[in-house]
């Protein structure tokens, strides 16, 4: 099937090559992403046989900083979409099942949640917990749940007047068997399509904050953190930011087209915003 | 809707806006003396109070010098020079006479004399007294009154000899403010809304977007060249460099490296480089009671682990002067200290020595983009750290958050610091590392050097004075109460075919140095 | 019917704003003490404690809370602690900049992606259909800052015919919008191009082409008017969300916007500052979800009111 979508197969074979670059970057480097190198700073691409991809102001390989910045940029885009789409599933599948006051509490803090600056949200807390990748973590999830309560929200008020539904709550059924057995398995396609696009833009948010100087501190090599420190050296060493920002757009890209693909197997009719 | 509508429209759109974008920045020279319409200036910092009687940041200096006078003024080179006060002179160890300027009226035509100045230290009084802010009265912080003997004599009375009160008088924060604004008891006008000496005066200040001064038709100097100046407030390196290139600012300041060879190929533009003499860089080592900074050796041992000639090569582009003295070198009172050299062996010895021979972790708290390559010099120096087993968690944050968590005393570990001061003076900086300067809980000038600063501090004998801020500065190399790295220059650009602009070596931008093409 | 609808919609937005005034002030009282703003960096610990003792912020935080909501309730977010000048009214000045930025983008991509989005949807799996896709995805993982600098490089530095920022002249809005423009024209052509699949594939439609009526006539008076709530709807909803999330595409321009004044006054401090940002920031986003709430029964008689 997948076989049948070049583009989507492509997609879905770079992914997993930039998967196993996460997982075991020693396979593809052996140079250290942290190791500085003053004498050889800003070394152009293809100048330095040791250096392929050049290095940049501290005269670390570039090459190996976007090996292990896959690591990052996964590590993020799995924890976020697991940890916000935990959340906003849950609560989209109460609001929904059991609508009344939960329904009416649980999206009046949503509501709050989109109209309050994301920005300073992210900003008071980092300032709050500290820099750290945890923490990077939590800012966007906590930016990121409302997404999935509200679509899933949706599906399961439509599903709750279905018959199986009925059927399951006449023979008594709990509510909670009733969510885990027959609601939450007809939603899950729409948490997948929405899991797909969200890690991409999960992946692009955390180079949003390196930029605003609150995203994964240094020396970890996060590609938002080399896209924005790069970008001063625009005009002596433009591959500084450049290479990082290829890796990061490819790899959105591949999300992107695999998440489109998905949704057009399982879940045609679902809108992303 | 289709498409053949669309790009027309669209088209036509850029087209016009691009006409708007090329009209012509004219600069007409009328009269005898040739003037300059507008000079427009790309400027990292934004000016929130234009009252120099509270002490804000030291950026609002490039407006603040524009504006107002103070009784003494530097020259290009930091000398001392006239101001408001034509001569001054000790009467007593404990007593600097002042002679006046005639003629002079502040912009709302209020007249200036010996009772505005005694009016002026009055309100300083009480903006420390009331707690309004942070009283410009810490830069004169001996002086214990201020006498108007007549109309053009006035008096200031220390309450020790104090050799230095005339170049305090020179800073910009402790400009003269007229009297009138105050009047009705609103002790905060003067931000919003300046009146001073100067050349010129305020047109218009929008927060964090520009500022617009034109000239003072009551200026007693001189009539200056620039008919207005726009500060435009550009917080980006890259973008004010951008600005420069593009014809949009005339002047920017604190440009990055990467961008100074672009520029330097311009042949319409200069940059501007010489060094700071009113800023020295290092790393505040906090705090001095508890952990491994407490010990001297494994201070000595920090300042021996870090090759500031390679960062300065390669980070710095070469624009920077090692050192290990807390004094710039343009500064009174310099002296010449053996520069730390880079050693890891010695400083892993050291490290042993002081008790620590696998080295430690330590925080290290900077603002990126605050300062030139701040980021990548604050990594370069980890590097070098963890080479001799020292291990940093980087820190990031704002510079005024920063500064906060410093008075606070919650900040642990380095703290980058580019130390300005003010008054190019050893005095001024043996003062932040007392207890009410920025340093003073950090590493506080004890024992012997103490006991010299506070001879040093009212020596009228300059010879002398001279030689006990060396002793102190021998001292404190030793002591290492910083990580020392350099003195940094500044780094700015000019249009030259438009304008020239003699900078002095503070680099505050003088409006009355700037002259045609 | 509809009057008991709409007045649960206001009463829904009001409880949201006026939740985010207090989760905010509890929120930036956790960040820290904002004294050091009013005295500046050069201040010394005794001068700041004594300015933090005539300031009230040592008074504790439930007394700081009831004067905070007793003044805001009356529509006084205080004095900015930096520059010293009303806090609305400096928020105010920035509203105009923002709206102008948010709206030159919307046309901008409006006007690039609802025509792409309808013939890609029209002559799917052709080329252009290929292309219209292709320029979504890359418009959609291109980072903002990243895109800005490239265009200030490419127009400003190098070909000088554009301003690199600021907002001293008309031609300073072009850079800085397209930039915003561009993201939000491959979500609109994303959205516009499935929505119109969806249409397409309607009975109705069928129903209209039997009836004689040419494709063009049908895309016209059908489709496309099936097609459109929902784009509409987004468009609506970002310009709400623009108002106070340009934040990067301001920074990058020196652009005057309410984003670049919430970000300086959130990361320094400026406690009645970034309250009275998040207040219109706030009222502008519940506004406009609230406008789309009430009149969507009209745009889309599908849609029953609940």
């Amino acid at each position: 099937m997948l076989l049948g979508d070049p583009a989507a197969l492509l997609s879905a074979i770079v992914l997993l090559i930039i998967g196993v670059a996460a997982v075991l970057p020693d396979l593809f480097t052996t140079m250290s992403p942290i190791a500085q190198d003053l004498r050889a700073s800003q070394t152009p691409p293809f100048d330095d046989p040791r250096h392929l991809l050049g290095t940049d102001a501290l005269g670390r390989d570039l090459w190996s900083r976007v090996v292990h910045g896959s690591s990052v940029s996964l590590t993020i885009a799995l924890l976020t979409v697991l940890l916000s789409g935990g959340i906003g599933t849950l609560v989209g599948l109460i609001s929904g099942y059991r609508r009344g006051i939960w329904d009416s509490v649980l999206m009046r803090v949503a509501d709050i949640q989109l109209a309050f600056p994301a920005l300073v949200l992210a900003v008071a807390i980092m300032s709050v917990v500290g820099p750290g990748l945890g923490n990077v973590i939590i800012v966007l999830a906590v930016n990121g749940w409302v997404l999935y309560a509200r679509v899933i929200r949706a599906e399961v008020l439509a599903l709750r007047g279905r018959e199986f539904i009925e059927a399951a709550r006449a023979i008594g059924c709990r509510d909670r068997r009733i969510i885990l057995r027959h609601v939450l398995p007809n939603v899950a396609a729409s948490v997948l399509v929405l899991a797909s696009f969200n890690a991409a833009q999960v992946i692009l948010a955390e180079s949003t904050l390196s930029f605003l100087g609150i995203g994964v501190p240094p020396p970890t090599p996060s590609w938002g953190s080399m896209i924005s420190d790069g970008r001063q050296y625009l005009a002596t060493g433009w591959w500084i930011s450049t290479v990082p920002a290829l890796a990061l757009m490819v790899t959105l890209l591949c999300f992107n087209v695999l998440g489109d693909w998905i949704r057009d197997r399982l879940d045609p009719r679902l809108q992303i915003p | 809707m289709n498409r053949a509508r669309v790009f027309p429209a669209l088209l036509a759109f850029v087209l016009i806006a691009q006409a708007c974008a090329q009209a012509p920045s004219t600069s007409t020279p009328s009269g005898a003396a040739k003037t300059l319409d507008r000079v427009t200036l790309a400027s990292p910092t934004d000016f929130p109070s234009l009252d120099p009687s509270y002490r804000t940041s030291v950026a609002v200096a490039h407006a603040l010098i524009n504006i107002y006078d103070t009784l003494v003024t530097f020259d290009k080179d930091l000398k001392l020079a006239p101001g408001l006060a034509t001569s001054w002179k000790s009467v007593d160890p404990t007593v600097w006479e002042f002679t006046l300027r005639t003629g002079v009226t502040f912009s709302d035509g209020e007249a200036f004399n010996a009772g505005s100045v005694k009016a002026w230290f009055t309100r300083l009084q009480e903006i420390r007294d009331k707690a309004l802010g942070a009283s410009s009265i810490q830069l004169i912080p001996s002086v214990t009154d201020v006498t108007a003997v007549n109309d053009t004599t006035v008096r200031f009375t220390t309450s020790q000899a104090d050799p230095t009160l005339p170049g305090r008088l020179a800073t910009y924060f402790t400009s003269i403010t007229p009297a009138g604004p105050f009047k009705a008891g609103d002790t905060k006008a003067l931000m919003a809304a300046p009146v001073g000496t100067g050349p010129y005066m305020v047109k218009e200040n929008v927060a964090g977007d520009h500022l617009t001064l034109v000239p003072n038709p009551k200026y007693w100097g001189t009539a200056p060249a620039a008919r207005e100046i726009v500060y435009r407030i550009i917080k980006d390196a890259a973008a004010r460099a951008a600005a420069l290139r593009s014809s949009q600012a005339d002047v920017a300041f604190d440009l990055p490296i990467a961008e100074l060879a672009g520029i330097g190929g311009d042949k319409n533009l200069t940059v501007l480089a010489k060094p700071e003499a009113t800023r020295v860089y290092w790393f505040l080592l906090a705090s001095a009671a508890e952990g491994p900074l407490a010990s001297k050796q494994v201070r000595q041992a920090l300042n021996y682990a870090v090759d500031r000639k390679t960062i300065i090569d390669k980070l710095l582009a070469g624009h920077a002067q090692e050192t290990s003295s807390l004094v710039s070198r343009q500064a009174f009172g310099y002296c010449d200290v053996p520069a730390y050299t880079y050693d890891v062996a010695k400083a892993k010895q050291l490290l042993a020595e002081g008790g620590f021979p696998n080295g430690f972790t330590l925080d290290v708290s900077y603002s990126p983009g605050n300062t030139t390559a701040e980021e990548q010099v604050v990594q370069a120096v980890g590097s070098y750290l963890a080479d001799v087993g020292i291990k940093l968690n980087y820190l990031q944050k704002d510079l005024l958050p920063r500064i906060a968590d410093l008075s606070a005393k919650k900040t642990k570990g380095l703290f980058y610091l580019g130390q300005t001061s003010p008054l190019p003076d050893a005095d001024y900086i043996f003062g932040e590392f007392q207890p009410t300067g920025i340093a003073g809980w950090t590493q506080p000038l004890t024992g012997q050097s103490q006991t010299l600063y506070l001879q040093e501090r009212k020596e009228l004998n300059l010879e002398t004075r001279a030689k006990l801020a060396c002793d102190i500065q021998k001292l404190q190399r030793d002591e290492a109460p910083v990580l020392y790295l350099w003195q940094l220059d500044l780094i700015n650009g000019a249009n030259t075919a438009k304008l020239t602009w003699d900078m002095s070596s503070d680099g505050i931008f003088r409006a009355s140095r700037v002259t045609p093409k | 019917m509809y009057a008991r609808y709409v007045l649960s919609r206001l009463v829904h937005a009001v409880i949201a704003v006026a939740a985010i005034t207090v989760v905010l002030f509890f929120l930036l009282r956790l960040t820290g003490d904002p004294t050091l703003l009013i005295v500046g960096p050069e201040a010394n610990p005794e001068e700041i404690a004594r300015v933090r003792t005539a300031m009230g912020f040592d008074r504790p935080l439930p007394e700081q809370f009831l004067s905070y909501v007793g003044h805001v309730a009356g529509g006084d977010f205080g004095r900015s602690l930096r520059y010293n000048q009303s806090a609305f009214s400096l928020v105010l000045e920035r509203i105009l900049p923002t709206v102008e930025l948010a709206a030159a983008a919307l046309l901008i991509a409006s006007v690039i992606a609802i025509p792409l989005g309808v013939i890609a949807a029209i002559k799917r799996g052709t080329v252009i259909d290929r292309i219209a896709i292709l320029a979504s995805l890359l418009g959609q993982t291109m980072p903002v800052y990243w895109l800005g600098l490239l265009l200030i490089f490419a127009f400003a530095v190098g070909l000088r015919v554009l301003p690199p920022g600021g907002n001293s002249e008309p031609a300073s809005l072009i850079l800085p919008a397209v930039t915003l423009a561009a993201f939000l024209a491959a979500q609109i052509t994303r959205l516009m191009r499935s929505a119109m699949l969806e249409t397409l594939g309607q009975e109705y439609l069928r129903t209209a082409r039997s009836k004689g009526l040419t494709e063009a006539a049908v895309i016209r008076r059908h489709a496309l008017r099936n097609a459109a709530p929902p784009v509409l709807t987004i468009i609506a909803l970002q310009l709400g969300q623009l108002i106070g999330g340009a934040v990067v595409t301001e920074t990058v321009f020196a652009w005057p916007g309410l984003g670049q004044l919430l970000l300086q006054a959130i990361l320094g401090r400026d406690f009645p500052l970034v309250q009275a940002a998040v207040f219109v920031v706030a009222v502008s986003v519940v506004a406009m979800n609230l406008l789309v709430d009430l009149i969507y029964p009209y745009v889309d008689p599908r849609m029953r009111v609940s």
